[in-house]
């Protein structure tokens, strides 16, 4: 299908100035063989490299040609007068993504100033954690068409938004050299790998590589956007629909990371799965509207069926067939057997007295359907295998 | 409702993309324009003014099925391929005695997405692999057909790579079994020649507005038996798919469209007038292909050793994104398609490219162009003249050309 682009992004992907290939900021390393392999075989994450007594080279890749973006970021640093020198960027991506990495660019050409500009330090539980200052949320309003009083009349299409996390993605690799020095995707090592965890938060969607702190950090936007569409009484969500707002929720990220847009099993079999995030930071939904739509969790609540992992899954309904149903069938000389669960649907096996009878195992199987519907989760079928 | 203009003003459309859809000739335009409106009667009226307007649906039926060597009288006319495909595999399963369906993974989404609700409801599919150059192969059909397999659907043509399937062994190899065979030849009809009879094809869908007829029509022929070696001929069975009233023998329900009926079976004249035409498209192709692949270093060409329709060409290039290059050729007006997973909503590459174990990193480069009997010489030159620029423009923003150079 064809995207509604605003004029500005188009106008920027067409013009790029900040092109490494044109720029050259390689040739300053003309020699690191290693470096530059891991650059064409798109394994290099992050790298860190000294000119000379003043000057830092910074390298931060994000995504694969596989998924359909690729983005290496590069930053001439000058350590004395704290400021960015040169620019430049590699892109394999549509108009979208390509328009996000120009932008991000120009921003921190404008902005020059390295620390305090580019980046921040937050200290955190005795850490220091490096934070990017340019955001997919500025990259974006940067790129949508306004009228004389600054009013937004166009924005980058929702669905292509996931395209502009390239940017933001590719810098906070970047600082991560400023930290770990150099990482290789293939040559991780567990130190680094807890560091990324530790940075990121653990991996959630294996498929695009997205991080739990990735996702997390959505939320208050999204909470923020869904407020004011319900204050405007654009949404049909209520406050009390979780379900709903949980789908908001999902859709959204999804929408501005690709987590769960292929193989899907993030969204529940995972730990953590995407479900179980929105719910861990959102538990409670505040009916009364107040400032915050949402309320964040104070302490640690029970998790719904659906957030549960899948083993904590399978218990529940375990729990609730030796409870409700095999005391009942046990009394007519019957036994009932939990086989499987995929997805929502129970697979159970009657046994002894019951499992002669076809008619009486249909008529169970609903019976049972109807007991855990009730004590487990609405959505669960079952179905009995002979 | 206005006629609007293309929001871009632009001086020249290069239309390659005719296996999306095609622009209607202004002839079909023109006996549809008559059948709205001065004959505008219903054909199933019993007054002369509506009721003698089976002549033209009687006329369409020939045109059409003199493409493909068919029965007018087994023709059912459909709102498009789509209608047609549904049919074919729930009319069929619906009286099956077996549950078991062979499809392959490249079908269009209009047979897949069919299959996986038949596939909740009970039944069993299985779905074949492809080669490497996008081909279902008869070995692998054999190796799978069951007791009970009632069904196999397997499409003429493939839309993104122009693959032809080995349709004719394939209704040679089933011709004496009790299975139905089905075929979308939505992509093959009226760009190559087909035979029902001689390659024992039960069931074939098509559309009218991929060889440059109107959307929204399209029909399927059903073979109404099979000879199976000795024995009584054994009845073809299938149940209707829309219900309504008595048009079609009950196994179409709704009003004869008879506007774009008069413009399919105007088309279908065409296309059998033009069936030469289809050496000159293909050479045009060659030429484009050709020309890519002298100016454009490292591109790959997808099923390239397959046999191929003659108006398709499906090239990979490597280090520049899809949809960048289809935006980029759109801004000067050339109108091409991509697999790449950022220009779907879903964000999901190309299942026939997947399936073809083409290399990840190349899925989302891809770009098909498909040409038409209007396509002429000089709009080839015009992408040509064009497209090397942008690639290397793109190659230069992802650095392909740099890492490749060293």
């Amino acid at each position: 299908m064809a995207w509604d682009y605003p004029e500005k992004l188009r106008e920027v992907a067409a013009n790029p100035r900040f092109i490494e290939s044109e720029v050259g900021l390689l040739r300053l390393i003309e020699g690191d063989g290693k470096l530059k392999s891991a650059l064409a075989s798109g394994d290099l994450i992050a790298a860190k490299r000294d000119i000379d007594k003043e000057r830092t080279l910074y390298i931060g890749s994000y995504g694969s040609p596989a998924c359909g973006d690729y983005m290496t970021l590069f930053l001439l640093v000058n350590n004395p007068t704290n400021s960015v020198e040169k620019i430049s960027y590699d892109n394999y991506g549509c108009t979208s993504s390509i328009g996000a990495s120009e932008m991000g660019a120009r921003l921190i050409d404008k902005i020059k100033q390295f620390e305090g500009g580019v980046f921040q330090k937050r200290e955190e539980k005795g850490q220091f954690q490096l934070e990017p200052l340019i955001l997919n949320s500025g990259i974006l309003r940067e790129l949508s068409d306004v009228d004389e009083s600054g009013r937004v009349i166009k924005s980058v299409p929702k669905e292509k938004h996931h395209c502009s996390v390239m940017f933001e993605q590719a810098l906070r690799n970047l600082l991560k050299a400023l930290t770990h020095g150099d990482i290789y995707g293939s040559l991780l090592s567990e130190d680094q790998k807890c560091m990324i965890d530790e940075v990121d938060g653990p991996l959630v969607c294996h498929c695009f590589d997205v991080h739990e702190k990735t996702i997390t950090r959505l939320f208050q936007s999204i909470d923020k956007e869904l407020h004011e569409l319900m204050a405007r009484g654009e949404s049909d969500l209520r406050p009390d629909d979780k379900e709903g707002i949980v789908k908001y929720f999902h859709e959204r990220v999804q929408e501005s990371t690709k987590a769960g847009g292929a193989c899907g099993k993030c969204h529940y079999d995972r730990s953590p799965s995407i479900e179980a995030l929105i719910l861990r930071e959102f538990p409670n939904y505040n009916p009364k509207g107040d400032d915050k739509v949402v309320v964040r969790a104070e302490h640690k609540e029970e998790k719904p069926y659906f957030a549960l992992p899948f083993f904590d899954r399978v218990k529940l309904i375990q729990e609730a067939i030796d409870t409700f149903v095999r005391p009942s069938l046990q009394r007519d000389g019957g036994d009932i057997e939990l086989v499987s669960l995929e997805g929502d649907t129970v697979k159970v096996a009657l046994t002894g007295a019951c499992a002669t009878c076809a008619a009486s195992s249909v008529t169970m199987a609903y019976g049972v359907q109807q007991i855990l519907r009730e004590h487990v989760y609405k959505r669960l079928d079952v179905e009995h295998i002979g | 409702m206005v006629i609007r203009k293309y929001s871009r003003p632009i001086e020249k459309i290069v239309y390659m993309d005719n296996n999306a859809t095609t622009r209607a000739d202004p002839l079909v335009a023109e006996v549809m324009v008559h059948y709205l409106t001065e004959e505008y009667g219903n054909s199933e009226s019993v007054h002369h003014f509506g009721g003698d307007l089976r002549y033209v649906e009687d006329d369409a039926r020939e045109n059409v099925t003199r493409l493909f060597n068919g029965n007018p009288a087994n023709l059912y006319f459909t709102s498009g391929a789509t209608e047609a495909n549904n049919w074919a595999l729930r009319g069929v399963m619906k009286r099956a005695k077996g549950k078991h369906i062979i499809t392959s993974t490249v079908e269009h989404p209009s047979v897949l997405n069919v299959c996986k609700q038949l596939e909740l409801d009970g039944y069993q599919v299985t779905y074949l692999p492809v080669t490497m150059e996008g081909v279902v192969e008869l070995d692998a059909l054999i190796a799978s057909v069951r007791e009970d397999t009632s069904l196999v659907s397997i499409m003429y043509a493939n839309n993104e790579t122009g693959a032809i399937m080995p349709i004719a062994d394939i209704g040679n190899y089933l011709k004496d079994k009790k299975i139905i065979f089905h075929s979308d030849a939505t992509q093959a009809l009226g760009k190559i020649s087909l035979d029902v009879v001689a390659e024992h094809i039960d069931l074939l869908s098509f559309s009218a507005h991929k060889f440059h007829g109107p959307k929204g029509i399209g029909g399927l022929h059903i073979a109404p038996r099979k000879r199976i070696a000795e024995g009584a001929p054994w009845r073809i069975e299938i149940t209707p798919f829309i219900l309504g009233g008595e048009q079609q023998d009950y196994m179409r329900g709704g009003t004869m469209n008879i506007p774009s009926i008069a413009g399919l079976g105007k088309a279908a004249e065409l296309a059998y007038l033009h069936s030469g035409d289809s050496n000159q498209v293909e050479k045009l192709r060659n030429l484009l292909e050709q020309s890519i692949s002298e100016q454009v270093p490292g591109v790959i060409i997808n099923s390239q050793n397959a046999r191929r329709l003659p108006n398709t060409t499906n090239i990979i290039f490597p280090g520049a994104e899809g949809e960048s290059i289809v935006d980029r050729l759109s801004e000067i007006g050339i109108c091409v398609s991509t697999g790449s997973a950022c220009s779907s909503k879903s964000l999901t590459i190309s299942h026939v490219l997947d399936a073809m174990k083409v290399e990840p990193s190349c899925i989302n480069s891809v770009i098909r162009f498909s040409l038409s009997r209007y396509t002429s010489e000089e709009e080839i030159k015009y992408v040509i003249h064009n497209l090397p620029k942008i690639i290397e423009k793109l190659r230069n923003y992802s650095g392909y050309t740099r890492k490749r150079g060293g």
